[in-house]
């Protein structure tokens, strides 16, 4: 395990070829998917774990054919021991002024209330785009079973929205 | 319904990407600071007003320190009342002389020998905090501590240091959420706490803590529970309350306010005994060696007067005088077996204190045929642990 010592590898100086392009191309990608899964706040701290592992370990994540999949798996263990993660999802942190516009209450309600497998297929194709194959393959299941989940996510998902409005 | 759901979703997206990307910038950020091994997502709360289990942990706090001011002014109070004991102490007993086991229920059985132990785990360290009081100064990390372990760094050192296998902490270098260093204020017993090790796997994590004391102290450390939230709590006393050690079969030592003692033996804190308070020899004496429990309230009627020197063993900083004497404490009537040796081992810390050691080592066949008497030899042995060992708290 290497440490942080003067002259060290830098993440943010793009000295680490692979560790810079993980981080732009892939690090917003397994953020997508912890936070779609955990929420904002045990999400955003499985991702912080999960690349801090990563750059621990990104000799041996650079061979890898699914980095972002084996860390999602990295952030699904530190969750595990995290007693907060049995509660309620909430997608985005409110009280962080972020955005002008206020986050769309009604919607992230009914997200929360989606099943998880449902929440993170729904979110991760509609809302970040990724493809039915890319959430396959991050989440180790089939094309189907995204499929069914982003259908039935989206159905359950309309009717609470209609019994709001 | 759909296209709306799906702008929705969009939009959705959108946000969630734009409050993402701070998270990753300070994530990434964090892998760059020096001595920093995990990044902080609370860079990302430090603007936040504290969290409703922060505001619990505070008000919590806050109770434990009223109740345990007012039972300590009960105690006081009621002390003033009491024939005041007559305890010879050493001029560097400090002022904080709180009663042990009533008013500071979290310090009793300190000591300092190594501790280890098992709780539930968690991944992070939510929040650190130190909380001071007349008793001591209790540090909790809120956190499953997993397994942890907790000793000092090396004999006669005084910084202790805490391992937590199954928490590690986000770091933010002094902006974060939890900092590298923590300083509490000047009244604590714990000078800085410092995170010298962190093993950011996400599979097996653990921090590793160094916590530098004003000086060696007793301790204690376990989970509890504060307003609903576990913590790991690590209480390091700062009351002088009287330390009770078991150096031999035959030999207590008492040691009263001001004083405390490290040894391999068992040691446990008490309150002041009744034995501590009568049993006073000589204007210095700190520490008595009280041969026999079973003696009770006559095992303590030292012998008035200077002791007759028969014996002199010089072990540097250690002088013992010994003397036979044949003066019984069980009956009006004395009888062989009553012989016994009267001995006082004077410890000369520094040049301006003097602890004084004063005992009894005969009879013990005739009260109980399995207890035999001490040789000077075990005096020796027993002196040698102490004076390597026993330190002023000033």
């Amino acid at each position: 395990m290497r440490g942080v010592v003067a002259g060290a590898p830098s993440a943010l100086n793009a000295d680490d070829g692979w560790f810079a392009q993980f981080v732009a191309v892939d690090a917003p990608r397994l953020r997508q998917v912890l936070v779609a899964r955990y929420g904002h706040e045990v999400g955003g701290e499985a991702f912080a774990e999960a690349i801090a592992w990563a750059w621990e370990q990104r000799d041996r994540l650079e061979n890898m054919a699914n980095p972002v999949g084996y860390l999602y798996r990295v952030g699904q263990s530190a969750t595990r021991r995290h007693h907060r993660w049995t509660r309620n999802v909430s997608l985005i942190d409110a009280d962080r002024p972020v955005a002008a516009e206020p986050p769309d209450e009604d919607l992230l309600r009914a997200l929360a209330t989606l099943k998880h497998a449902q929440r993170v297929a729904v979110v991760l194709v509609h809302s970040h785009g990724w493809s039915y194959g890319e959430v396959a393959e991050v989440l180790d299941v089939s094309t189907d079973a995204v499929r069914n989940h982003v259908h039935r996510g989206l159905r359950r998902l309309r009717a609470l929205l209609e019994e709001d409005s | 319904v759909i296209d709306s759901l799906e702008t929705r979703l969009t939009r959705l997206g959108t946000r969630l990407d734009r409050d993402g990307s701070v998270l990753e910038h300070s994530v990434v950020r964090s892998l760059d600071e020096p001595g920093v091994r995990a990044p902080s997502v609370a860079l990302l709360r430090a603007r936040r007003a504290p969290r409703a289990s922060r505001r619990r942990l505070a008000v919590a706090a806050a109770l434990v320190m009223a109740l345990v001011a007012a039972t300590a002014g009960w105690i006081l109070i009621h002390r003033s009342n009491e024939p005041s004991p007559k305890i010879s102490t050493p001029a560097t007993t400090p002022d904080r002389t709180t009663r042990a086991g009533s008013a500071c229920p979290s310090f009793r059985g300190a000591s300092t020998k190594p501790r280890s132990g098992h709780s539930k785990q968690s991944a992070m360290i939510r929040d650190i905090d130190f909380q001071t009081s007349q008793c001591g100064t209790t540090l909790y990390f809120t956190a499953g501590a997993g397994k942890w372990s907790l000793h000092y760094a090396s004999d006669g050192s005084k910084t202790l240091i805490a391992r937590l296998d199954g928490a590690h902490a986000f770091v933010g270098n002094g902006s974060g959420y939890l900092q590298d260093t923590y300083t509490p204020d000047a009244l604590s017993v714990i000078r800085e706490l410092t995170r010298i090790r962190h093993r950011n796997d996400g599979q097996d994590p653990g921090t590793t803590w160094s916590i530098r004391l004003d000086q060696r102290r007793p301790f204690t450390a376990g989970t509890t529970t504060i307003g609903g939230t576990r913590v790991f709590a690590i209480n390091v006393v700062a009351w002088s309350g009287a330390l009770r050690c078991r150096l031999h079969p035959h030999i207590e030592v008492t040691i009263p306010e001001g004083w405390y003692v490290d040894t391999t033996d068992g040691c446990a804190l008490w309150g002041p005994e009744p034995i501590a308070r009568k049993t006073a020899v000589g204007s210095n004496a700190a520490v008595q060696l009280i041969a026999g429990s079973d003696f009770g309230d006559r095992g303590i009627q030292l012998v008035d007067g200077p002791l007759g020197e028969s014996s002199r063993v010089d072990l540097g900083t250690v002088t013992i005088n010994e003397r036979q004497a044949t003066r019984t404490l069980f009956s009006d009537a004395p009888s062989a077996s009553d012989v016994y040796q009267e001995y006082q081992v004077v410890i000369r810390w520094n040049p301006a204190t003097t602890v004084v050691v004063a005992g009894l080592t005969r009879p013990f066949p005739a009260a109980s045929p399995t207890r035999a008497p001490i040789s000077l030899t075990d005096l020796q042995g027993i002196v040698d642990t102490i004076a390597s060992s026993a330190t002023s708290v000033r």
